[in-house]
């Protein structure tokens, strides 16, 4: 345990000495084993790990997911989608917030990045609140919630990478997505009312829409219906795997940004080489993560937590509230793909020994490393909407987003004592 | 020099920008020949797999090129000016060595899959030149950030 622990520490040292977080765990990964073992057992430890990241048939729906959703992004879908749901709900109160919220899930259908939702988002959707009065707050508040549901709305780039991780059905996975995706647009929108309650000036209703106007609206958003439709219809009606949807969504997505003439050729191919490049960077940090995970394994950490569940007589509720703060906490330094491949392999065999559903326990990971997006002092995607809006303090947008993490919170507490609504989907889907 | 690096820079854009829409191709030929004409491409696993490795490391190299590898600059944000070329000088001086060292074990491992003629089930590919090539851009990744790291000390000397 001692070693696991220091082991830890000295990553996250180098980790705050601005080390890529990739490489600072592979590197306390390499020093660990070679400590507990012996040098040659390290080097072929790591060499046997990158060689596994390399062939990995599963993980190539990871670029393939990335190219989606970049070329969604190029394809100026969200102008469309906000105003579809402008459309529904932007005579409310706080209408246009809630619209962005709705928007975002939309966009989180057929974009598996929170960062690439907000980021997207933000640049439709600020302007728009601003324009009719909204505060800063609220409007950088619903956008940096909004943009978290990018990641546990399928498809989902961390959700593939911890049913790769856990041998869980990648299918199972997204399906169980779906109804906790609807419960948190559910709390985000409670959230924006209860800011609009407390300030009212803080978010004016805008103009109602006939119902002319609100289906002629709808119908611009064919494609992403379309888009969700061929790659979840897919994948449930036993057509293709998860694996093949992706590259078959990745055409798609090709298809209708070219046919909406947003495809130029330097557009297409920085669309190319920016999903490599992503991709090269989630599965630096991938390799980094399973040289760290080998060596707390070879630690007596997994079994010792174990044995600590088992002899303190903790509820096994309590150890997931305890795991769910220890995410929360690490959400202040790490981003949500290095703390899924961190994580994962500390805590799953404990979880799965305390008989918890894998699949539930995934989307609870999803849903807490959700949360880090948006708590300070470093949620990602607070700090993607202040590159985006460098006039809005950050502070401002921190205090914005407070109800939405409430409403995280409240939800995360809906998902736990009510697992069946994460595990509903999946037992008739996947 | 400049030239070279902006060529070489230009072939590995393109090359990874083949790799991903070749690999997108391959997927949906091979679910199209499945249904459309009942004749899956062959071996379509494998080539995935060996697309992913051209995917995957030129993508490791043009994310380190941008400097787009995820780091944290909650303290780092206080240093002074030195204090900051010294921690920028460290964290790339452990990330050029922990990429060379990955990349000589992943050339060990390229040695024994060469030595034993491992191949893949299907097609036969050789499994040795893949991994050699991973072991390759492993080097060339290290090689970039130990440059970047030189960049540093001339910009330094420049400014004094």
């Amino acid at each position: 345990m001692t070693e696991a622990l220091i082991g830890f520490g000295a990553m996250l040292v180098l980790i705050f000495l601005q080390v890529p977080i990739a490489y600072a765990m592979a590197l306390i990964g390499l020093l660990g084993t070679a400590w507990l073992r012996s040098w040659p057992a390290a080097y072929s430890m790591a060499g046997g790990v990158v060689h596994e990241s390399g062939f990995q048939y599963l993980l190539s729906v990871v670029p393939l997911f990335v190219l989606m959703g970049n070329l969604v992004t190029q394809a100026k879908l969200s102008r469309q989608l906000y105003a579809a749901a402008y459309a529904f709900l932007g005579h409310r109160k706080g209408g246009l917030a809630m619209s962005t919220i709705v928007a975002c899930g939309g966009f989180g259908a057929v974009c598996g990045s929170s960062l690439a939702t907000a980021a997207t988002m933000c640049k439709v959707a600020y302007p728009e609140m601003r324009k009719l009065g909204y505060s800063e707050g609220l409007a950088t508040g619903s956008i940096a919630a909004g943009g978290t549901l990018g990641i546990l709305i399928p498809p989902s780039v961390v959700m593939v990478v911890y049913a790769v991780l856990t041998e869980q059905s990648i299918g199972k996975m997204f399906a169980a997505g779906i109804l906790p995706g609807l419960v948190a647009i559910g709390f985000y929108m409670l959230a924006v009312r209860w800011t609009t309650w407390r300030q009212p000036d803080s978010g004016p209703p805008g103009v109602r829409m006939n119902w002319r106007q609100r289906l002629t609206a709808l119908k611009e958003v064919w494609g992403v219906i379309v888009l969700f439709g061929i790659v979840m219809g897919g994948i449930y009606g036993g057509i293709f795997t998860a694996t093949e949807a992706a590259g078959i969504g990745a055409c798609g997505a090709f298809l209708f940004a070219w046919v909406r003439g947003r495809l130029s050729w330097a557009i297409f191919s920085e669309v190319l080489v920016e999903s490599t490049r992503t991709t090269g960077m989630l599965f630096m940090v991938l390799i980094g993560a399973m040289i760290f995970a080998n060596f707390i394994n070879f630690t007596s950490m997994p079994a010792g937590l174990q044995d600590a569940v088992r002899q303190f007589n903790i509820h096994p509720t309590m150890v997931i509230v305890a795991i769910c703060a220890i995410y929360v906490a690490l959400g202040c330094v790490l981003e949500s793909m290095s703390m899924v491949l961190l994580t994962v392999p500390v805590f799953f065999p404990l979880v799965r020994t305390l008989g918890f559903d894998p699949i539930w326990f995934g989307i609870i990971v999803v849903v807490v490393t959700e949360i880090s997006f948006i708590t300070p002092p470093v949620g990602l995607n607070v700090m993607v909407l202040r590159s985006l809006q460098p006039e809005v303090s950050i502070r401002t947008m921190f205090a914005g987003v407070f109800p939405f993490v409430v409403a995280d919170l409240f939800r995360l507490a809906v998902l736990i004592a009510f697992p069946s609504i994460t595990l509903l989907l999946p037992r008739y889907l996947g | 020099m400049n030239r070279t690096v902006s060529i070489a820079e230009v072939v590995l854009k393109i090359a990874a920008g083949t790799f991903l829409v070749a690999l997108s191709v391959l997927t949906l030929l091979d679910v199209l020949g499945r249904y459309v004409f009942s004749m899956p491409v062959r071996g379509a696993v494998e080539l995935t797999e060996a697309l992913m490795v051209g995917i995957i490391f030129t993508g490791i190299v043009l994310a380190t090129q941008a400097r787009q590898h995820v780091t944290v600059d909650l303290l780092t944000m206080a240093l002074g000016p030195r204090g900051r070329r010294v921690q920028q000088g460290f964290s790339l001086l452990v990330a050029a060595s922990v990429s060379a060292l990955l990349g000589a074990v992943t050339w060990s491992q390229a040695m024994s899959a060469r030595e034993f003629g491992d191949k893949t089930t299907m097609l036969g590919i050789p499994m040795a030149p893949l991994m050699f090539f991973m072991s390759a851009f492993l080097f060339l990744n290290g090689f970039i950030h130990a440059a970047q790291l030189l960049g540093l000390f001339a910009r330094r000397s420049e400014s004094e």
